[in-house]
C-alpha cells in the first residue's frame, strides 16, 4: 500500500521538457519576528526560562524627628513572564525516485522545512498582538495619527529606552495606506525630505523595512496577523521590552531511510522556541480594515 | 468604527458563546464574528482604546488563542486571566473520536502514555475558568440590574418633585 504524502517524482518539475534557470519562489510570507524582541538562548536542563520585571520603591516625605516604618512603599517585589519551550516541527518523506530522477533533493526539502518553522515561530508572535491591552481602532483604514496614538500610549505607560525607534508592525493595507496619507497630504511634506522616511528608497527590504516615520518608529511589512470583526490585530512594540523569547541556535534535521514503508527517506526537522507578551504597557495594538 | 462595511456588520447577529457575556462592547464585537477554523479560545479582554486627540477610555476587546498545533497554554492562559481576559468560549478542540479522521489523528498524536488528550486537559482548564468568572458575571448582572432600578427611582422621585413645584 502506497504511503500518503510522501514527495514523489510527479511532485517536481522533471526534465520531460527544459526547465528555467530560475526557479519562482514559492508565495509565502517573510518572517521578521526577531528584530523586535527581547531573545535569549533556550535554558539548559529545563525548558522553562522567567523573564524577570523589576519592581520600583516610593519615596516620602517626613516631617523632622519622625520616624517612617518599613511599609509598601519600600517594599520590593519583583515579578516575571514565563517562557517554556516549545518544539515546532515538520515532518517530509522524499521517495528514492524523486531523489535519483527528480529535481527536489533533501537538502531542499530541510531549507523548506527551516522556512516553514520560521513562518510558524513569526506568527506565533504575530498572534499575540491581539492580546495587549492597549488597542487604537482605525475609523477605517490606518493612520499616522492612530499610529501615534500607539506611541502615546507605550511613552504614557512609562517604557523605559524611549530613544530607541519604535517597531511599528503592519500589513500591506495599512502600509499602502500610510503612504497614500503621505503622498496625500500636500505639496509641503514631499518638499521635507525627513517627511518622505516611510518610503526607505526601496519598497520592503528583506527583514520587512519600508521605512521611518519621522519621530515615531519604524515601519515594517508583514502578514498573517489574527482577524476580527473585518479588521487586522497589527502593533506598534518597543522592540526591547515587549515582548520575549527563548530560542534554540537552529533547527535540528534528522534523515533517516526508510524501505519497508515504501522506499523514502524520512526528513523530520524540529526547532525549541517561546514567545511571551514581557510588559504589556510596551505595545498597542493597532487594528484597521483588513 | 463607522463605516459601510462595519455597519452591515453590527446589524448582525451577536455569536452566542458559552460563557454569558454583558459587556455591550463585547456584544457588538461578537456580531458577525466568525470562529476560526482552527482550535482556539475566545477571551473578552479589557483594554484601553485610544480615542483620538490623547485621549483614552476603558473598553472590551475580543482575543482568540491558537490551540490548534500547540494544546499546551496553560501558561499563556494564566497569564491572560491574570490580567483580566475572561474566556467565554472555545472551540474546534481535536479529539480522539473527531469525525475528521486528521483531526483524531491530531489528537491520538498528541497524547502521550497517559491517554489524556492535552485538549480535554485544557478544556477542563477553561470550563473552571468559566464557573469561577460565571459568580462575577452574576454580581454584575445584579447589579446593573439594582443601578437600573435605582436611575429609575431616582427619575421618579425627580419627576414627583416637579410636579409638587408645579401644583405648589
Amino acid at each position: 500500500m502506497p504511503v500518503a504524502n510522501i514527495t514523489e517524482l510527479a511532485n517536481s518539475n522533471t526534465i520531460g521538457n527544459a526547465l528555467s534557470a530560475v526557479a519562482s519562489p514559492a508565495f509565502v510570507k517573510g518572517t521578521i519576528a526577531m528584530n523586535h524582541l527581547m531573545a535569549e538562548d533556550l535554558p539548559q536542563l529545563t525548558n522553562v526560562k522567567k523573564f524577570r520585571k523589576n519592581g520600583s520603591l516610593t519615596a516620602a516625605i517626613v516631617a523632622e524627628a519622625t520616624a517612617n516604618a518599613v511599609d509598601a512603599n519600600g517594599e520590593l517585589t519583583d515579578t516575571s513572564a514565563t517562557c517554556t519551550a516549545a518544539k515546532a516541527v515538520v515532518v517530509s518523506g522524499l521517495s528514492v525516485e524523486e531523489q535519483k530522477f527528480g529535481t527536489i533533493d533533501l537538502a531542499r526539502v530541510g531549507n523548506e522545512q527551516f522556512n516553514a518553522i520560521a513562518r510558524y515561530v513569526d506568527d506565533d508572535w504575530l498572534s499575540q498582538f491581539s492580546n495587549l491591552s492597549t488597542v487604537i481602532t482605525s475609523t477605517s483604514v490606518m493612520t499616522i495619527d492612530d499610529i501615534m496614538q500607539g506611541q502615546l500610549a507605550i511613552y504614557n505607560a512609562k517604557c523605559p529606552n524611549q530613544e530607541v525607534p519604535l517597531s511599528i508592525i503592519l500589513g500591506p493595507k495599512a502600509v499602502y495606506n500610510i503612504k497614500k496619507e503621505i503622498i496625500q497630504s500636500g505639496a509641503a511634506a514631499f518638499a521635507n525630505s525627513a517627511m518622505l522616511g516611510v518610503f526607505g528608497g526601496q519598497p520592503v527590504q528583506a527583514n520587512g523595512l519600508v521605512g521611518s516615520i519621522t519621530g515615531v518608529g519604524d515601519v515594517y511589512q508583514t502578514t498573517g496577523f489574527a482577524t476580527g470583526g473585518g479588521d487586522d490585530t497589527q502593533a506598534i512594540v518597543h522592540p526591547m521590552w515587549a515582548h520575549c523569547g527563548i530560542f534554540d541556535t537552529a533547527p535540528v534535521s534528522w534523515l533517516s531511510n526508510k524501505g519497508s514503508e515504501g522506499f523514502y527517506t524520512e526528513v523530520a526537522s524540529y526547532y525549541f522556541y517561546d514567545i511571551a507578551e514581557w510588559n504589556d504597557g510596551a505595545g498597542a495594538a493597532l487594528k484597521s480594515d483588513s | 468604527m463607522t463605516n459601510q462595511k462595519e455597519e452591515l456588520r453590527l446589524q448582525k447577529e451577536s455569536f452566542q458563546t458559552m460563557a454569558k457575556v454583558i459587556e455591550k462592547e463585547t456584544i457588538d464585537q461578537l456580531r458577525g464574528w466568525k470562529p476560526p477554523s482552527h482550535a482556539y479560545i475566545l477571551f473578552e479582554l479589557p483594554c484601553m482604546y485610544g480615542v483620538g486627540a490623547g485621549e483614552f477610555r476603558k473598553g472590551f476587546t475580543l482575543c482568540t488563542m491558537n490551540l490548534e498545533n500547540r494544546p499546551e497554554q496553560q501558561e499563556r492562559f494564566y497569564y491572560l486571566t491574570r490580567k483580566g481576559a475572561r474566556p467565554i468560549h472555545f472551540g474546534n478542540f481535536p479529539r480522539h473520536d473527531d469525525a475528521d479522521p486528521r483531526r483524531a489523528q491530531k489528537a491520538r498524536m498528541h497524547t502521550g502514555p497517559d491517554h489524556v488528550n492535552p485538549w480535554d486537559d485544557m478544556a477542563r482548564l477553561v470550563k473552571a475558568q468559566m464557573a469561577r468568572d460565571g459568580g462575577q458575571v452574576g454580581l454584575k448582572e445584579a447589579n446593573a440590574g439594582l443601578e437600573a432600578k435605582l436611575a429609575e427611582a431616582r427619575a421618579e422621585l425627580e419627576n414627583l418633585k416637579r410636579k409638587k413645584v408645579t401644583n405648589g
